[in-house]
C-alpha cells in the first residue's frame, strides 16, 4: 500500500486511445482528460516510466501513454485523489474540484499542455 | 509579330458582354477569385482584359468549405455510434446518439470544419487550433454545448448556443 496523500513531485499516467489522439498536432486531445466521474490516473509510486507505461499496455492497447506532474495539476486547482483497487494499487482519480467532480472547459485543456508523451505507437 | 496575350475565360454568350463593361470600367474584378486562364487564336485578339468568372457560390479559400473534410467529419460520426461502453479503457460511456445527430447538423452549417473527438462522459469534443493563443474547443452535451477558448490572448470558457457557435466559426 502507498501513502494515502499523493506527493507533488509524483507523476500521474493515463493512456491514450487512437480515437483521442489528435494527428494533426501530434499529441492527445484534451478530451482525453474528460470523463463523468475523476479521471482515472495510474500515480507513479516508486516506479519508473517504463514500468507505468507497461502496467498500462498490460490492461489495454493503448496508442500512447502521457504523464502529468501532481503539482502541475494542483496549480490547476484540481485535486488529485489515491484510491487504489483491487486490481490496481496505483490507482488515482484527478477532480474538477470538491463540488464537481469533472473537469471542464479550461482544466482540461491545461492538464493536456502540461502532459508528456512517453510513449506512442 | 504575333504576341501572346493572356485572356480569361468567358461563356461564349456573355463574352462581348463582359468585355465592354470592363473596358468601360463598369465592372470591377477580385484577383482572389478563381478564374481560368485560355489563350485566343490570333484572329480573335484584341486588347488584354482581365474579368472573373467565379466557378463556385463559395469563397475560394483552401481553409474555408471543404466538402471533403465534411465527409470525413461525418465518417468520424458514423464511426462513435459504434463505440462500446469502455471504449478507452477508463469504463467509458458510449457516445450518445442525439449528441452526435446534433454535431452531424451543427458541422454541415459551418464554413470551417473542426477536429471530432469522443470523451469518456458520452459528448463529443470539436476542436480549432491554429495556435496557443487562438483555439477553441466546444464540448457539445444533450442539453448544452460548453466552449472554452483563447483568441488573441484572451481567455473565455461558457456555454454557448449552436447559433452563436455557428457565428463564431
Amino acid at each position: 500500500m502507498l501513502e494515502q496523500e499523493v506527493h507533488d513531485d509524483e507523476y500521474l499516467y493515463r493512456g491514450v486511445v487512437k480515437n483521442n489522439w489528435d494527428f494533426l498536432n501530434g499529441r492527445p486531445s484534451s478530451a482525453t482528460y474528460k470523463d463523468s466521474l475523476g479521471v482515472s490516473v495510474d500515480r507513479q509510486g516508486e516506479r519508473n516510466d517504463n514500468d507505468s507505461v507497461l502496467s498500462l499496455l498490460d490492461k489495454k492497447d493503448f496508442f500512447a501513454v502521457c504523464k502529468v506532474l501532481t503539482r502541475d495539476v494542483r496549480a490547476l486547482d484540481a485535486l488529485v485523489y489515491y484510491l487504489p483497487k483491487n486490481d490496481n494499487l496505483y490507482h488515482s482519480e484527478i477532480h474538477g474540484s470538491v463540488d464537481d467532480v469533472r473537469l471542464k472547459g479550461k482544466k482540461p485543456n491545461r492538464i493536456r499542455e502540461k502532459s508528456i508523451v512517453i510513449f506512442q505507437k | 509579330m504575333e504576341t501572346k496575350s493572356k485572356v480569361h475565360e468567358f461563356t461564349e454568350s456573355s463574352m462581348p458582354k463582359y468585355a465592354m463593361l470592363v473596358a468601360l470600367g463598369l465592372i470591377n474584378y477580385d484577383s482572389s477569385h478563381a478564374y481560368r486562364t485560355i489563350t485566343l487564336p490570333t484572329s480573335q485578339r484584341s486588347s488584354v482584359v482581365a474579368v472573373h468568372m467565379p466557378t463556385s457560390t463559395r469563397v475560394n479559400v483552401t481553409d474555408r468549405y471543404s466538402l471533403d473534410k465534411l465527409k470525413l467529419n461525418k465518417r468520424t460520426l458514423f464511426n462513435l455510434r459504434n463505440l462500446q461502453h469502455n471504449w478507452n479503457g477508463y469504463n467509458a460511456e458510449p457516445i450518445n446518439n442525439d449528441i452526435i445527430d446534433k454535431t452531424e447538423r451543427l458541422i454541415s452549417m459551418i464554413h470551417f470544419q473542426p477536429q471530432i473527438f469522443p470523451t469518456g462522459r458520452g459528448t463529443i469534443q470539436i476542436e480549432y487550433y491554429n495556435n496557443d493563443d487562438d483555439f477553441m474547443e466546444i464540448e457539445i452535451f444533450d442539453d448544452g454545448q460548453f466552449m472554452y477558448r483563447i483568441k488573441d490572448g484572451l481567455e473565455e470558457e461558457r456555454e454557448v448556443s449552436i447559433e452563436e457557435i455557428i457565428e463564431l466559426i
